[in-house]
């Protein structure tokens, strides 16, 4: 019991940081996620030096760029290029950073010069928001439409239920990279992403829907709930206060199932040039290149960001009650 | 409390039918159960009448009719001419904690009914007071009390849908059964001085024949789903006429594996 | 066998498929955009000519139109036309589908083949090194995604060299390695479920133990809910072999849909997704056939 208390502290933990940062973004990324510069194409991680090339030590670190002698030395909060905090205040103070012309890439380039962390936190944004906004749209209908089909019975949950068959038969990554297809690809990227999330979201309500049905039919029967009809209780009420209480532990699970889920979802068709397009950028917009095998051969920080995606999903698999099934 | 015998019924229930379907355990089947095959009753405003019969004769399935729970396949409930409101009839479960929802505090507990009344909350302590509970007790789950705070809370909410301008019957389905004999004493004294104060009636539903002889004005005997036996308590236990009565009385005193 | 049992399943999985084909066909037609969209931009093809285009290809017809139409073309074995390639949809599919299928059997095969015997003796040897290991190793892996897991092996396979395009071992390798963790946590925890039960209990007590107890008392009378798991990992690899077969260059369904997908080619793109769909429902149907053979209790209801 406590070793699952302190798995479920470390997930929680490790997802608030990682989203704080992915927030934090402009802040913590030292260049613009756009910002292209071909001479510094797939360049290696900067390295972080001590030691200068006439062996001497400095105690604050620099680095330096190649076919240039000069010392850059690593400075923080620094002023640099202009972003928005979550598209509202805009600021130009970033957390470290090297003078011009020093560049300071700590992981590497992608082909079109493009700083990897900064992409790698700004993408965040786009993958992790993509996958809340789905879950809370895929609970929210799978919730209302479970509490229906569980409590009003007859044919509403006939076809509740006939209907989660049916979209739980689906094979729901063709049927989401087929219907991304069909939207027009010329809409502006958070469009597209609220778009994506809709979809991914419309698509993965079954679930929710026939565990929350579960619940409602055995609450229904309880005895507080016959005691609460015999005092004249609207339907509404006998949900709203007896039934939807009883489905929190069922919507939390899920809720710890579904965001990963979803937030791979987006990857997945970012990764296929399906999701956000340039500029904005996702997770999977950053592991696309990947697809390349000469990128492989010739540059390997490019594998970074699939590390970043399975650290995310291991920090919800943490919250989830996977215990059980080892028994 | 006695009244004149020629008082007009106060409510009525005539030709009751009601069968359901029961899961039989060893073919999986189901099977339909007649519960009540014609069930006739009259209650004087003021009366309590007791409902006896062995264990499946029907009295919860009766219990739950007349208060409305379930409706009938034939036959039907009157009071006042009408089918009763439930401002008019309520009903005290067999285990009246589960009636309760553990979720809730003693407070919401009692204030769901007053809002579905569309009452005012202000009246919740008076509430509690009427039933011997504690204000301190407002602010509990109603999981964390005892057995007979449980009872008193149920009875509470039930008179609190009850309107206290007209007459009305409080059906009690083997309430005070659950409960140690010293708290059971409680509550039958409390339920008394309801009925003097407020003037309703009860319909008790029993195993316990002594008790039922002991509170009731009227007893009627349930079997099979009818009524074969009606009358005052002294009359009944001192010449049971139908054989099954008898057995009843006598199976009283066996260990009843419903309780 | 009972055969209305049979009937009865083949023809709920048929209502399925239908529905299946009737919701892809809306949700498609709802997005807006066709094949000819992006052609509007080419400034070499008229407007009479894009009209002329959308006639021939039966655009213009409305929603019911076109799919009573796609459903005579499934009739006669065609399964509607590609607009790119200008050939019956179903001459394409066929060939990669059969890639698909060589792919999912031969993981299908091999993960139970590592699955059972693991989930068994993880279940034996409770609590011991192996299966702590077990559960350790699944425990870390059950929650990484098939893309990054693809993404991973290609990396590690072109950086040591051992990358070859249209090769079946790296993809099935990926594809197994995906369904192992979730695979051989539940059949620990079915074996360990019925380990429980009073009849095994008995025959250990007639002395059958060691192996013979687990492979030859337990696993079948763990086939209960191991036989729906085979349906779900069927289903778990149809989903995966798209990615796969995209990422590591295996010429199946996947690479064929996502080309389609991008030359918006409608009834290119339903015809993958129907077919997906039916080998899911096929290996789901094939899990509950399993398992009214393998139980008996299930031929007395039905």
């Amino acid at each position: 019991m406590k070793q699952l208390l302190l798995r479920w502290r470390l997930g929680i933990s490790s997802l608030i940081c990682l989203h704080v940062a992915v927030l934090a973004a402009g802040f913590l990324g030292p260049y613009d996620p756009t910002d292209q510069n071909r001479a510094s194409a797939l360049q290696p991680p900067t390295r972080i030096r001590f030691i200068d090339d006439q062996r001497k030590f400095h105690a604050r670190p620099f680095v330096t760029s190649p076919g240039d002698a000069r010392r850059y030395p690593l400075r923080f909060i620094v002023a640099g290029s202009k972003y928005r905090w979550l598209g509202g205040p805009s600021s130009r103070i970033h957390l470290f950073g090297v003078d011009e012309p020093g560049r300071i890439f700590l992981l590497g380039t992608d082909e079109f010069g493009r700083d990897q962390l900064s992409r790698m936190l700004w993408g965040g944004q786009v993958s992790l928001a993509t996958g809340w906004l789905a879950a809370l749209l895929a609970l929210s209908l799978g919730l209302s439409l479970g509490l229906v089909a569980g409590f009003f019975g007859g044919w509403r949950e006939a076809l509740v239920m006939r209907g989660a068959e049916l979209f739980l038969a689906l094979p729901w990554l063709y049927l989401l990279l087929a219907v991304r297809a069909f939207l027009p690809l010329s809409l502006s990227p958070w469009t597209t992403a609220l778009a994506i999330a809709l979809v991914i979201g419309f698509i993965g309500w079954a679930r929710p829907a026939r565990l929350v049905r579960g619940v409602v039919l055995s609450a229904k029967e309880r005895d507080y709930v016959y005691a609460s009809r015999g005092f004249g209780a609207s339907s509404w009420h006998l949900i709203a206060k007896h039934c939807l209480p009883e489905t929190y532990g069922v919507m939390a699970t899920q809720a710890a199932l579904l965001v990963p889920q979803f937030i791979l979802a987006e990857v997945t068709l970012s990764f296929v040039g399906l999701g956000v397009g340039d500029p904005a950028v996702s997770w999977g917009s950053l592991l696309a290149p990947i697809r390349q095998i000469a990128i492989i051969g010739s540059s390997w920080w490019m594998i970074l960001p699939a590390l970043l995606v399975i650290w995310t999903a291991w920090c919800f698999s943490l919250l989830g009650d996977n215990e059980s099934i080892d028994g | 409390m006695v009244l004149p015998t020629n008082a007009a019924p106060f409510l009525t229930v005539r030709k009751l039918v009601k069968s359901f379907r029961r899961r039989s355990g060893l073919t999986g089947r189901t099977q339909e159960v007649q519960a009540l095959r014609g069930v006739d009753l009259e209650l004087q405003a003021g009366q309590t009448l007791a409902i006896v019969g062995a264990s499946g004769a029907g009295k919860s399935t009766l219990a739950r009719c007349i208060a409305g729970l379930d409706p009938p396949d034939s036959g039907e409930v009157v009071l006042g001419g009408r089918k009763p409101a439930h401002r008019e009839v309520q009903m005290i479960f067999q285990d009246p904690g589960a009636s309760l929802n553990p979720r809730f505090t003693v407070e919401e507990a009692l204030a769901e009914p007053i809002e579905i009344r569309g009452n005012a909350r202000s009246v919740i302590l008076d509430r509690l007071a009427q039933v011997g509970l504690p204000e301190t007790a407002a602010s509990r789950l109603t999981s964390q009390l005892s057995g007979g705070q449980k009872a008193r809370l149920a009875l509470a909410r039930a008179l609190a849908a009850l309107d206290d301008r007209v007459p009305c019957v409080l059906i009690l389905d083997e309430s005070l059964a659950s409960l140690d004999l010293s708290v059971q004493a409680q509550m039958i004294n409390l339920l008394v001085d309801l009925q003097q104060l407020r003037g309703l009636a009860y319909i008790l539903i029993a195993h316990d024949l002594s008790l039922a002889a002991h509170l009731a004005d009227e007893v009627a005997v349930l079997h099979a789903g009818r009524i074969v036996e009606r009358g005052a308590p002294h009359q009944l236990f001192q010449k049971p006429d139908h054989p099954h009565f008898q057995e009843l009385i006598a199976a009283t005193l066996a260990w009843d594996e419903d309780v | 066998m009972s055969k209305r049992y049979l009937v009865r399943r083949l023809l709920h999985a048929l209502f399925l498929l239908a529905g299946i084909s009737l919701l892809s066909f809306v949700l498609l037609e709802l997005a807006p955009g066709d094949f000819l969209g992006e052609a509007k931009l080419n400034p070499q093809l008229g407007p009479q000519t894009l009209a002329a285009l959308r006639q021939q290809y039966g655009m213009n017809q409305s929603l019911p139109q076109k799919y009573v139409r796609w459903l005579g073309s499934v009739a006669d074995g065609s399964f509607g036309v590609s607009f790119a390639y200008n050939l019956p949809v179903s001459t394409l599919l066929w060939p990669r589908a059969r890639k698909t299928l060589q792919l999912t059997l031969a993981s299908l095969f091999l993960s139970w083949l590592i699955a059972l015997p693991l989930g068994v003796w993880s279940a034996a040897g409770r609590d011991g090194w192996l299966d702590r290991g077990v559960r350790a190793a699944t425990s870390a892996l059950v929650a990484l995604p098939d893309l990054v897991l693809a993404c991973l092996v290609l990396f590690v396979a072109v950086r040591m060299g051992w990358y070859r395009s249209g090769d079946a071992a790296l993809p099935v390798t990926v594809l197994v390695l995906a369904a192992l963790p979730a695979l051989v946590r539940h059949v620990r925890s079915a074996v360990l479920d019925v380990s429980g039960q009073p009849y095994i209990r008995a025959a250990r007590s007639h002395g059958i133990s060691g192996a013979r107890l687990w492979f030859r008392w337990l696993l079948p009378a763990a086939a209960n809910p191991l036989a729906s798991l085979f349906g779900l990992s069927v289903a778990g690899l149809i989903s995966s072999s798209l990615l796969v077969e995209t990422i590591l260059g295996w010429p199946g369904l996947g690479p064929l849909f996502l080309e389609a997908i991008a030359a918006r080619d409608f009834y290119l793109v339903i015809g993958p997704v129907m077919l997906s769909a039916a080998f899911l429902i096929a290996g789901v149907l094939l899990g509950d056939l399993l398992l009214y053979a393998l139980d008996p209790r299930i031929r007395v209801d039905t």
